[in-house]
């Protein structure tokens, strides 16, 4: 994969991929437009779902005038209407996404997988909004469905540069506070960070209504630890520098990021969220053809891009 | 555990090594940004302790490596007791040496030292590895290589073992511990050398090169020393036996003087002595009352022979631990009768006035009548009777103020002393002194040179015979007042005698230090003489009572000289001359009192005569040598020991400590213990081998857990 530049972050692959399995929102979302996706409203359109008795305040264009000819009863009539779906990218912003054994970091391999499905979601006329946090939101773009915006949304990305320590927890309930309207939100993040923090901004955003996909991105390094001979480790965020042999823990430190990984996707799982696990080493396009898959299955969670070891 | 290279031990400085590396190594880093560090340092922590054991065990296992290699090659031995002497399974060249001196045949009541020394041998050789080879030596002053070269026939070892006896040889490690030295020089392998002595002073009398020796191989020898019993030095023995005065004649008692010392430390009382000949029943005893701690006291004992011929006196005392030195036997020749001419130098009318009347008299001292029955016959003669062929009669021939001789008789007389016949002199007032002094035959066979003759100094115008400190067997009588003194003896004139050199013997001395007898041999005869005439001219002399046993004793002394080889150290071969006629007949030989008679060889045929050969004579005693069916032995010797051997005192144990366990730096040293219960510790079975396996395990071990830690935990 190239440099992480604006135009590059779109993979045509993953995105060739993508369009042709088209993204499907598995639960009803609120919207404005009609679109692929059934609203969650019963208004006032085009399919009609059922009768209800009228009550003071409703509109009287919404009486079924025959049934009241007939019957001399006052229903009111309601309809079944397809909107468009919002998809909120929550990109993890923080320092330890700088990480990469090669040349990609796990953040620009995030910043790339974010374009591509933003760019899936323009184009089935969805709209997109964009939130790059660490400790705060660093970069906000507002909720589009134009897709000539998909330039600025990547050069947006392109220029973020990681620097600070992450606070996912904060970051997903900022996000539940200040979006009413249900939709999809997707987290970018290697959860490097307070778990219970995560988990609970898991539960707000589901409680509202979001559908909820967590991209956990993660080097292939740091999940098969598979250096040798002495390492000086640098630790990010703040972490402390460490002088060790990996061969001496490597079994000890895959247990526990395996174990971090099942309690995240456990987690995601006891409150119905996608989990995709992205290693960075994983091509784009079998990250979201993979999810993608997952998701037209009927909400079967799924998982990409290979367990840890 | 001890070390045979201790010196390599500083080596275990090294384990610095290890540890210096485990502290201060700097491996090379490669230095990694990491995101995933909690993960880290959650396993860090999980790990923490087993990383560190891990390092530990790492640490320990190079640091063993390292002190196993050191102890390799400062080669650790099992230290073992030295009666035990683990020495299984290793294969050994070894000697032997067995102490086969008298002093090892003293008994502890059950068993002699010379056993137990021959039950540590068969020990030894029952413990020695398989594949080893052995030598046995018995040493003495004579080493008997019995078994020469290391043998792996160890029945044999076991066998020449069995038949081993003590002898009555003296006692010297050292010569046997050079041989042995020698023999293991070209040898391969571990090298042992096995000293089973007792610790008697007289063994170790080369300590010095002994020391020496050990000190030289040390490094590729072992010296393992076995003491044979830890006390016992009281030990009472027959240190001598001589015939003294008279002269061996049938029918005369023999004189004899017998020394019993007492080695012990503590006094002995009542100790009877008594005299036999041959093996018959003791002719005479005493009983010595007393015997002081390292005293040794004389008795005289007298002893009567019925036949002429050879004879053997043994003296014996009570029997004590060590049975070697209780009896001592002489041998001696016993004359029918012997012949002295005595040479009158002038003739006068009457016969008391001639100069051997006083002479013949003294040399039988018996009335008229019973002349003829004595055994000495005194004969008168001239000076020109020395120039007959009829010399060899006579057994000693008197000169007696003879002026000169003719050549004849001069070269006559110097034939006769050389060829085994005795001369004495006494100068008188017609002696040429210039004759005496300067005949190229005569003067050569005399001690000394005859001075201008002299007048007694004034103002006793006499001088006497010394009073005391007789030191010459001839007058050592008199060193016992009992026997009178030779103090009464005067001279008026004397001749001053020169002796010819200052080793020359000297009889007797005059009160002022001058020589008044002098003494030599001559070939194979001996010469005495006086300083005056045997006559009252110059002196009191032959009517002083000293006269008779005086002239006695020389007599004895001047032909008893003559069988001077009858009596041998042990070991030392017998040869006696016969006629040829015996040639070729069968030699038997019988240990007189000890033994029965039997055939040991021929008489051997010589060039002119034949001659009876014997040379088993460890033992000491007396032996009879017969020829053929003869009833009397044609010949008897005695085989003495070295009293020195009789003296059982122990070296000092540090002495022998020092040797078996030389001196460590700051130690102390350990004694020597004896024999069976010997609980010295020495070097047993070296070890090196077994740590060699122990750190190549270990190394391996190392290799193996070295690679485990490197990989993934």
């Amino acid at each position: 994969m190239a440099e992480p530049q604006s135009n590059n972050l779109l993979d045509p692959v993953a995105i060739s991929r993508g369009e042709s399995l088209g993204l499907l929102a598995r639960s009803i979302v609120e919207g404005y437009r009609v679109g692929e996706h059934r609203s969650p409203f019963h208004g006032f359109a085009i399919e009609f779902a059922q009768h209800r008795e009228y009550t003071i305040g409703d509109d009287t264009r919404h009486l079924d005038w025959k049934v009241l000819g007939r019957t001399d009863r006052y229903y009111i009539k309601q309809y079944e209407q397809d909107t468009n779906m919002t998809v909120h990218f929550l990109l993890d912003g923080s320092e330890s996404m700088n990480y990469g054994s090669e040349k990609i970091t796990k953040l620009h391999y995030a910043k790339a997988l974010s374009a591509c499905l933003a760019y899936l979601v323009l184009l089935q006329r969805d709209s997109v909004a964009l939130n790059v946090f660490d400790t705060e939101t660093r970069e906000h773009i507002p909720r589009t469905d134009n897709i000539g915006k998909i330039h600025h949304i990547m050069n947006r990305l392109a220029a973020f540069e990681a620097t600070q320590k992450t606070s996912l927890g904060t970051a997903m309930a900022d996000l539940a506070k200040t979006v009413k309207s249900r939709g999809i939100v997707m987290v970018f993040s290697d959860l490097f960070d307070d778990e219970e923090g995560f988990m609970r901004g898991l539960q707000q955003l589901r409680f509202i209504g979001h559908e909820v996909v967590v991209f956990q991105v993660l080097d292939q390094y740091e999940l098969e630890f598979p250096l040798t001979g002495r390492v000086e480790f640098i630790g990010l965020e703040g972490n402390p520098t460490l002088e060790l042999n990996p061969a001496d823990i490597r079994k000890s430190y895959l247990k526990e990021m395996e174990a971090m990984c099942l309690r995240v996707r456990r987690a995601c799982e006891q409150s119905k969220c996608h989990y995709v696990l992205a290693n960075s080493k994983v091509p784009l396009a079998e990250i979201i053809s993979g999810y993608l898959v997952a998701r037209q299955s009927n909400g079967v969670v799924g998982v990409s891009g290979g367990k840890p070891a | 555990m001890t070390f045979l290279a201790p010196a390599m031990l500083l080596a275990l400085t090294a384990i610095a090594v290890p540890v210096l590396i485990h502290l201060f190594s700097k491996p090379r880093l490669k230095r990694i940004r990491w995101a995933a560090t909690r993960f880290l340092l959650a396993s860090i922590e999980k790990n923490k302790r087993k990383l560190k054991v891990e390092d530990l065990l790492l640490l320990i296992l190079r640091c063993l490596l390292v002190i196993l290699l050191v102890l390799v090659f400062a080669r650790p031995a099992l230290l073992v007791k030295a009666s035990s002497l683990l020495l299984s399974g290793e294969k050994t060249s070894a000697v032997i040496l067995l102490d086969q001196s008298m002093s090892m045949g003293q008994s502890d009541g059950a068993k002699t030292r010379f056993e137990q020394a021959k039950a540590a041998a068969l020990d030894i050789l029952a413990k020695l590895g398989s594949g080893s080879s052995c030598a046995l030596y018995l040493v003495s002053d004579h080493t008997r290589m019995v078994v020469a070269k290391p043998t792996q026939d160890f029945a044999l070892l076991r066998r020449v073992l069995e038949n081993a006896a003590v002898s009555d040889f003296g006692s010297d490690l050292y010569p046997g511990l050079k041989d042995a030295v020698d023999t293991l020089k070209g040898m391969g392998g571990r090298k042992e050398i096995f000293i089973i002595s007792d610790s008697q002073a007289a063994a170790w009398k080369q300590l010095g090169n002994i020391r020496k020796l050990q000190e030289e191989h040390k490094d590729d020898i072992h010296f393992r020393y076995f003491i044979m019993g830890d006390h016992g030095e009281d030990n009472l023995a027959v240190t001598s036996l001589k015939t003294v005065g008279s002269v061996a004649a049938v029918n005369q008692p023999v004189r004899c003087v017998i020394e019993v010392a007492n080695f012990g430390k503590a006094a002995v009382e009542k100790v009877p002595v008594k005299i036999s000949l041959d093996d018959e029943a003791p002719q005479d005893e005493t009983v010595i009352d007393r015997i002081e701690p390292g005293a040794v006291r004389g008795v005289s004992l007298f002893v009567r022979v019925r036949h002429a011929g050879y004879h053997a006196i043994s003296a014996t005392i009570p029997g004590d631990r060590l049975p070697a030195d209780n009896q001592r036997s002489t041998a001696l020749l016993v004359l029918e009768q012997m012949k002295a001419l005595v040479v009158d130098g002038s003739v006068k009318g009457n016969p008391v006035d001639r100069d051997g009347f006083f002479l013949r008299n003294a040399l039988v001292p018996v009335a008229p009548g019973q002349a003829a029955q004595y055994y000495m016959k005194a004969l008168a003669g001239k000076p020109g009777d020395l120039e007959g062929n009829a010399l060899k009669q006579y057994d000693i021939i008197f000169l007696c103020n003879v002026a000169d001789l003719s050549p004849l008789a001069s070269q006559n007389l110097q034939q006769y002393v050389t060829q085994g016949g005795s001369l004495v002199v006494f100068p008188g007032a017609a002696t040429k002194v210039a004759f005496y002094n300067n005949d190229k035959n005569f003067s050569a066979l005399l001690p000394a040179k005859l001075g201008a003759m002299r007048d007694a100094p004034e103002p006793q115008k006499f001088l006497a015979w010394q009073s005391k400190d007789y030191a010459h067997p001839v007058v050592s009588l008199w060193n016992d007042p009992d026997s009178g003194s030779l103090n009464g003896v005067k001279f008026f004139k004397y001749y001053p005698l020169t002796v010819k050199s200052d080793t020359m013997p000297v009889v007797l001395k005059y009160s002022n230090n001058e020589i008044a007898v002098a003494e030599q041999a001559a070939g194979k005869g001996r010469v005495f003489l006086f300083g005056g005439p045997a006559t009252t001219d110059w002196s009191n002399f032959p009517v002083n009572p000293a006269f008779v046993p005086l002239m006695t004793r020389i007599v004895a002394y001047s032909t008893s000289t003559q069988g001077a080889n009858l009596n041998l150290s042990p070991g030392q071969p017998f040869s006696f001359e016969v006629e040829s006629e015996y040639a070729g007949k069968d030699l038997a030989v019988q240990r007189i009192g000890r033994g029965k008679r039997q055939i040991v060889g021929r008489v051997e045929q010589g060039d002119h005569s034949a001659w009876l050969r014997y040379s088993d004579t460890e033992l000491s005693g007396a032996y009879a040598l017969y020829i053929g069916d003869d009833k009397m032995p044609k010949v008897v010797f005695a085989v003495r020991a070295d009293p020195a051997e009789s003296d059982l005192h122990q070296q000092p144990q540090a002495d022998v400590a020092a040797l078996v366990n030389p001196p460590e730096p700051g130690g102390q040293q350990k004694s020597a213990a004896s024999g069976e219960s010997d609980n010295r510790l020495v070097p047993g079975k070296e070890l090196w081998f077994y740590l060699a396996i122990a750190a190549l395990l270990f190394a391996v071990l190392e290799t193996i857990y070295a690679h485990y830690c490197s990989r993934t935990k």
